[in-house]
């Protein structure tokens, strides 16, 4: 136990985070037991692709900006994909808009799979990383990457490969499967369900940390749960057309991190997939809402570390979702609508596995890009992150070890999935104790 | 040896292509007709679905192991599990991929992989640097004799066996 003498005030530092998508470190400075200072530093050089893209044409834009990710590529093409469709008045229909859909869930299943089983689950049973974990844990981890598989191959039928895809484009898709290739990777998902409960109910019966924390959730809003398009929305009472984020979202730097911090009305704010849930759970199919009703959580949740809960119910939501879509596919004569581009601000926005995913475009008459402007989930989510880290680590014991604290930070920090690679635009743990 | 699998894994810039290269030399010497060919673009842990099925894999890859640019090393299944591991933050890496394939008991029998140590002085992203480029007969060489050594005596040779792809 600490007493007075050990009040220490310490410096932490944790020089390169692992496990999380991208390069960045942690700088916690504790005086006299308290935080003094707690920097969330992402240092991945800054990607510049909104310059990139200044003076290519509208068509190009899709297999450009799938080149910011090769987690979340599928995220960057439809909030691109969004944005120039609602600058040139296109609806590609109901067709064009259900392929999306799919192609999306392929995105959230392989995301989500990749970061439960091999980021996240081994701090949580105590391994430094899931080589260690599969060695005790065979089957879950097994599991979770044939789920990964499937969302790669749903990935790949529409977008012709699982990483980078390339079949998509602005009034629709390239190229159409034909119906054995939909029939068969049916079937392997309807296969998968019964898997895929299995482990939502494993990430459930994983004894998280206990937290409450006070934070406002945001996401895109449609009629179904969202993926692409549609108003955003807070649990505070915000709701704006996407074309109004500049206004309530404001983006600002700080020195020690390359990436852009961004704020509603001042404050931090929750994107991804338990903001998700905490908003939108009324748009969930009956299969899903039993499954959570069964689960010892209650939605909306308070504690950031049900994260994992949410991802786990994401992906049994996007299998059902893909069936249900695949399972009425009909080949159409052609996968696209034609596109005439205009001169005007487009803006675009849709669900990335991490969280609401926000672009703007200028397009002059020819449909060149003037100017573009993209705001990724993981830099919605650095003052929230650091905004957990000094509750959590308050509630954890300041007084703790600078091992358990380091330990204790990469696990808050993963838990929210960053992609910092998206965002630079992970962890070195500095910790003074001064 | 029923099924055999040559993956060329690697990147399309500069040295980091020499595994893709090996393997489209590969499909042009007479080899068992159990041998399928593969280039793989920085699979991550996908790779372990590519060995699945497989009795015997062979992984060709550019290596910064501190050697002469253009040395061809073979690395054995001991070798390969037993190297010190860097975990790598974005995606894991072949050692990292094996590592976890060994937890789940999803490593063929036999697995082996020749490296091509790059040259670090390359600069060029599109070709491959003189010394890797040379090296490439020898590691061809060193293929074919592993191939014909886990190779049944009895399957036939086939003239082109076609090399599948799984790019980025």
């Amino acid at each position: 136990m600490a007493d007075e003498t050990q009040q220490r005030s310490v410096e932490l530092h944790v020089p390169v985070l692992t496990r999380v998508e991208g390069e960045g470190a942690l700088h916690l400075r504790i005086r006299d037991g308290q935080i003094e200072q707690l920097q969330l530093a992402i240092f991945e050089p800054p990607r510049l692709f909104e310059k990139f893209l200044e003076g290519r044409s509208y068509e190009e834009v899709p297999d450009l900006v799938a080149r910011i990710c090769g987690i979340c590529p599928v995220a960057y093409q439809m909030s691109a994909v969004d944005a120039l469709e609602s600058l040139f008045g296109i609806d590609p229909g109901p067709w064009v808009q259900d392929m999306r859909r799919v192609l999306y869930c392929g995105e959230w299943i392989e995301s989500h799979s990749l970061h439960i089983h091999l980021l996240a689950a081994p701090d949580f049973f105590g391994y430094d990383n899931v080589m260690a974990m599969a060695k005790d844990h065979p089957d879950e981890v097994r599991r979770g990457m044939h789920l990964q598989g499937l969302g790669n191959a749903l990935i790949r039928l529409l977008g012709a490969r699982s990483v980078h895809p390339v079949g998509v484009r602005v009034g629709g898709f390239h190229h159409a499967p034909d119906e054995r290739e939909v029939d068969n990777l049916l079937r392997q998902l309807r296969d998968a369900l019964p898997q895929a409960e299995a482990m939502v109910r494993w990430t459930a019966a994983i004894d998280l940390p206990e937290r409450t924390q006070s934070f406002p959730s945001v996401a895109c809003q449609s009629d179904d749960y969202p993926l692409v398009g549609g108003r955003i929305v807070s649990d505070r009472g915000l709701s704006i057309d996407k074309s109004a984020f500049e206004q309530q979202f404001a983006e600002h730097q700080e020195p020690h991190s390359t990436a852009l911090y961004s704020l509603l009305d001042g404050q931090p704010y929750l994107v991804g997939p338990m903001a998700r849930l905490n908003l939108h759970r009324d748009r969930l199919p009956a299969a899903v809402t039993h499954l959570m009703d069964s689960l010892p959580i209650d939605w909306p949740s308070a504690n950031p570390f049900h994260g994992m809960v949410a991802r786990a119910i994401e992906i049994y939501y996007a299998l059902h979702e893909a069936i249900r879509l695949l399972g009425a596919y009909r080949r159409p004569a052609q996968p696209f609508v034609p596109v005439t581009p205009k001169a005007g601000t487009g803006f675009g926005c849709s669900e990335a596995p991490r969280g609401l995913l926000w672009h703007r475009y200028d397009v002059d008459a020819q449909g060149l890009i003037t100017a573009a402007r993209i705001v990724p989930p993981t830099s919605q989510n650095q003052a929230r992150i650091e905004a957990d880290l000094r509750e959590s680590l308050t509630d954890f014991g300041l007084d703790q070890p600078d091992d358990a604290l380091r330990q204790h930070c990469e696990q808050v920090i993963r838990n929210y999935d960053p992609c910092i690679s998206c965002a630079t635009h992970f962890l070195r743990l500095t910790t003074e104790r001064l | 040896m029923n099924s055999i699998r040559v993956i060329g894994v690697g990147s399309p810039s500069g040295d980091d292509q020499v595994g893709w290269h090996v393997v489209r030399s590969l499909a042009h010497q007479p080899l068992p007709s159990t041998v399928t060919l593969l280039e793989l673009d920085r699979p991550g842990a996908s790779l372990l679905r590519y060995l699945e099925g497989m009795d015997a894999v062979v992984l060709v890859d550019a290596l910064r192991a501190g050697f002469e640019a253009g040395s061809v090393l073979s690395l054995t299944r001991e070798d390969l599990l037993t190297e010190s591991r860097i975990w790598s933050s974005h995606q894991l890496g072949v050692a990292e991929a094996l590592a976890l394939g060994e937890a789940l008991d999803l490593l063929p029998t036999r697995l082996a992989l020749i490296g091509i140590e790059a040259d670090p002085s390359q600069t060029s992203l599109k070709q491959l640097s003189l010394p890797v480029q040379a090296a490439i007969p020898q590691a061809v060489a060193k293929l074919s004799s592993l191939l014909a050594e886990w190779s049944q005596a009895t399957s036939s040779p086939s003239p082109t066996i076609p090399v599948l792809t799984d790019r980025q």
